[in-house]
């Protein structure tokens, strides 16, 4: 068999609250193979962050993992000690976050965040290192790059901030990118250049990525796969193109119906009733059985197996199965 | 434009802000807005889009009067704010409502829900807002919250319920015009629909104008009539909203479209934009938005272009709108 760069298989991680202990994510498997994109959909609470976490082993001290695999480049991530983790951590895999304002330390030079990486893994001299940052602020689109080393985070617009976690992300030429939610803060105008430029460093460096998004627009332009997320677990993955053109989940189905880009204007706008279900609880069926339009009887008691529609489009659900 | 069928009108509103670049240096001066002429029909909806930074919500605060403009004046039925007597100021107050982007930080987290949506009714001197069977009861029902959850306090709600809060507080003085600033820009998909069709539902059902704020051009396109468009505090397109986004004519609302993510395979390569934002300090000489534009020719840094009927109904502030789009 073929290796992926990275391979989950039925993870389960928890966290602990007061209420006890609540499953974040149930059981989750996906693939993601070198030079390709894959996109994690959902909703807050789904999962998607925690999945993102785990893989870097950034868990919040609450979260546990509590089984299943993480298998990177075939090393398995779960089982491996601290100190090879802080080796692979910012060096093989790499992460942006959402937030570019409160994810860069405010009062460390721009330069100096982003020599931290390579002096650490790269063993760079200060010098290299920030001469090498230099060049990394230029790949990734900011103009006037030799004085911006000097400048500190609140000096520089949210675009600007968020092409610095780039660069910092793609510093030690990491094999695996994740990508939470990187364009959720910005602007429209900007959302499409960060994308753009995301999209030319997977192409040129072979990188693979993983997205977390809730907006199917950046998944329709950004990705090769996509798996959508539902309290906790995985309910439909496929190929992009075929996950929007033929969704056969119904949770799938009623997030691209409720856009206002898929409906006539002046229009009511479809919408899904009720919540997701609080994770706390122990779930009886299927998740989304509560809120789904096509409830058929066994969805209250049994939870749906995954079952394969066409090559590479799985879906959990008992309408399919 | 017809004044008689308009409830707000904006004409030439200006806006200016004193910031200080650092703790020794002059104040300088930031224009937030430049000459701003908008009219909300009415039970009508109107959009204002743009890019964070554009002014958009200073203009929303302006028409509900959180905010006073330096010049220009701003029209309710007709007539001048400035010349409202004092009551007849306070009751445009209590016709005009907000519903706030952060669903978080504009309630207040001390407060029980069914106090915060009774505050109106209290301030209007009524004390049995919250009893049994109330108004609040009520509003709380039309808006999707159960009653019994009165006694609780915001944090205990999601984000939508929140919402539905804050809409349900801002229906509670009985409004005729409501300033929505990014009422769902935080929501996850499926409750920004439910929020958009509240908003809709309320509408409808209490004949309101409305004024929403968004960045999302696909949310205005789908529950406005009409919208503005926005760029470094100056309107440079309005018009009907189908029309503007099926026929537009400036290469910045050309942009903000384009760059919307979409779901269907796009054929055409994306117009992106050269640069970053100018700062609002120091907008560009002529055209505000020639540093920016693909199709800038000489004029366009040299002349600024007014808001031009280009089609009935339709305004753009573009010197090459013609040739480019025509």
């Amino acid at each position: 068999m073929r290796q992926s760069l990275l391979s989950i298989s039925n993870l389960r991680i928890s966290l602990g609250s007061r209420a006890g202990k609540i499953a974040a994510v149930n059981g989750i498997s996906l693939d993601l193979d070198k030079k390709s994109t894959l996109a994690l959909v959902g909703e807050s609470g789904s999962g998607k962050s925690m999945t993102a976490l785990s893989v870097m082993r950034l868990l919040p001290s609450t979260g546990l993992i509590e089984s299943g695999e993480i298998l990177f480049e075939g090393e398995d991530i779960v089982k491996l000690h601290e100190e090879s983790m802080c080796e692979i951590r910012g060096s093989r895999i790499a992460m942006i976050f959402q937030d570019p304002m409160t994810s860069l330390n405010p009062v460390l030079k721009i330069g100096d965040q982003l020599s931290e990486p390579l002096r650490l893994h790269r063993k760079m001299s200060r010098k290299d290192a920030l001469e090498k940052s230099v060049q990394l602020m230029k790949m990734v689109g900011i103009q006037s790059a030799e004085n911006r080393i000097y400048d500190y985070s609140h000096q520089l617009s949210g675009g600007m901030r968020q092409r610095v976690m780039i660069a910092m992300a793609i510093s030690c030429e990491p094999a695996l990118i994740m990508a939470d939610e990187p364009t959720t803060a910005l602007d429209v105008t900007i959302q499409a250049e960060i994308m753009e430029l995301l999209d030319a460093l997977k192409k040129s460096s072979g990188m693979g990525m993983l997205l977390i998004t809730h907006d199917f627009g950046i998944v329709a332009e950004n990705s090769e796969h996509t798996a959508v997320m539902y309290a906790g677990r995985i309910v439909e993955t496929a190929p992009t193109r075929m996950l929007l053109e033929k969704p056969c989940h119904p949770y799938t189905k009623a997030l691209m119906m409720s856009l206002p880009q898929n409906s006539e204007p002046g229009k009511p706008l479809f919408a899904l009733p009720g919540r997701p279900p609080d994770n706390s609880m122990p779930i009886t069926g299927c998740p989304f059985h509560p809120r789904c339009g096509e409830r058929l009887p066994e969805c209250g008691t049994k939870h749906p197996a995954i079952v394969e529609k066409e090559p590479g489009h799985l879906v959990s659900c008992w309408k399919h199965s | 434009m017809n004044s008689e069928k308009n409830r707000i009108e904006c004409i030439n509103i200006t806006k200016s802000f004193k910031v200080r670049g650092g703790a020794f240096s002059r104040p300088v001066t930031l224009k937030a807005l430049d000459k701003v002429q908008i009219a909300v029909g009415k039970s009508e909806t109107t959009g204002i889009a743009g890019e964070s930074g554009c002014g958009k919500s200073t203009l929303g605060r302006i028409i509900s009067a959180l905010l006073t403009a330096d010049s220009g004046e701003l029209l309710f039925d007709g007539r001048p704010l400035s010349t409202l007597s004092k009551p007849e100021f306070a009751s445009f107050r209590r016709k005009t409502q907000m519903i706030f982007q952060d669903p978080y930080s504009s309630l207040n987290p001390r407060m029980r829900i069914g106090d915060i949506i009774a505050e109106p009714f209290v301030i209007a001197g009524d004390k049995g807002a919250t009893s049994p069977g109330s108004t609040v009861e009520k509003l709380m029902e039309k808006v999707g919250l159960s009653p019994d959850q009165k006694h609780r306090f915001p944090h205990q709600f999601s984000g939508g319920q929140r919402q539905r809060i804050g809409i349900a507080r801002a229906l509670a003085a009985n409004p005729e015009i409501i300033v929505a600033d990014e009422p769902v820009s935080s929501l996850d998909i499926s409750v920004q629909a439910q929020i958009l069709n509240l908003l809709q539902e309320m509408k409808r059902e209490f004949d309101l104008s409305m004024v929403m704020i968004s960045h999302d051009l696909s949310v205005l396109r789908h529950i406005c009539d009409s919208m503005s468009i926005m760029y470094l505090g100056a309107i440079v397109e309005t018009g009907k909203s189908g029309d503007i986004f099926d026929g537009f004519m400036h290469p910045y609302t050309e942009v903000l479209i384009a760059a919307i993510p979409g779901i269907r395979k796009r054929e055409v390569k994306k117009p992106l934009l050269k640069g970053e934002i100018p700062s609002p300090l120091r907008i560009p000489e002529g055209c505000r938005f020639h540093t920016r534009c693909s199709y800038a020719g000489q004029i366009c840094g040299k002349l600024e272009p007014l808001l031009e009927e280009k089609r009935p109904g339709h305004f753009v502030a573009c010197h090459l709108s013609d040739s480019i789009f025509g």
